[in-house]
């Protein structure tokens, strides 16, 4: 799942554009981060979420990737999915 | 000619004391005798690549080992589809949260850059349309 610091409209037209599927939710208010207390950069006035994931294992985070380089995104999440597969996961 | 035990310039040292001992110390503490100076963080050469570099490197450990082993907060999220939903509810079992920025570096739509284009394209490569690691 993804989450954005996006308004809801800009991920709608995104996941529409690119049929995306998995599960995006739209954090304006960035509260997820100021609970975790996760990196932000802030351009002008606007704050959002840097590149990160977090592997979460029952609601417990198990395993953090950061930091993501932006021009390697692609790189950076097959790198994420190796370590799932590695894992076990969605087999 | 000065002993060992004896003073230079005020300064003294008794090499044959035994050094004073210490409680155990905490993992904060002891990440706190090694962080630099704010003194030496201000200091000229604070734009030095490598300072820089290891300086970036610490607070990404720091993060990691924060981070790890958290739970995830008990917060509200609004999902594509304009539902409200509690994050927790969505997390059973293990699942990747991927934090996408807010970059604009996709395709243009009527005129205007679709924010995390390039993120939500990184993702399709890599993970596919299957849900799998959901």
């Amino acid at each position: 799942m993804c989450v954005s610091g996006q308004p809801l409209r800009a991920l709608q037209r995104v996941s529409h554009y690119y049929d995306f599927s998995h599960f995006m939710f739209s954090d304006p208010e960035l509260l997820l981060g100021a609970a975790l207390d996760l990196p932000i950069a802030q351009k002008g006035d606007t704050r959002h979420y840097r590149r990160l994931t977090l592997v979460t294992n029952g609601g417990r985070i198990e395993k953090v990737f950061y930091p993501l380089s932006d021009r390697r995104a692609a790189g950076n999440a097959r790198q994420i999915k190796a370590w799932m597969q590695a894992a076990g996961w969605g087999q | 000619m000065p002993t060992d035990k004896e003073s230079h310039d005020g300064v003294s040292a008794d090499l044959d004391s035994p050094r004073p001992r210490q409680g155990p110390v905490s993992d904060e503490a002891s990440r706190a005798t090694v962080e630099t100076p704010a003194s030496i963080d201000q200091a000229p050469d604070d734009r030095n690549p490598l300072r820089v570099r290891m300086r970036e490197a610490e607070e990404v450990r720091r993060l990691i080992a924060r981070l790890v082993g958290l739970r995830l907060p008990d917060v509200t999220l609004t999902t594509c589809q304009a539902m409200q939903l509690p994050l927790l509810s969505h997390v059973s079992g293990r699942v990747a949260i991927y934090f996408v920025p807010g970059d604009k570096e996709g395709p243009y739509e009527n005129g205007s850059q679709l924010p995390i284009a390039h993120s939500i394209v990184a993702l399709s490569i890599a993970w596919g349309p299957s849900r799998q690691w959901e």
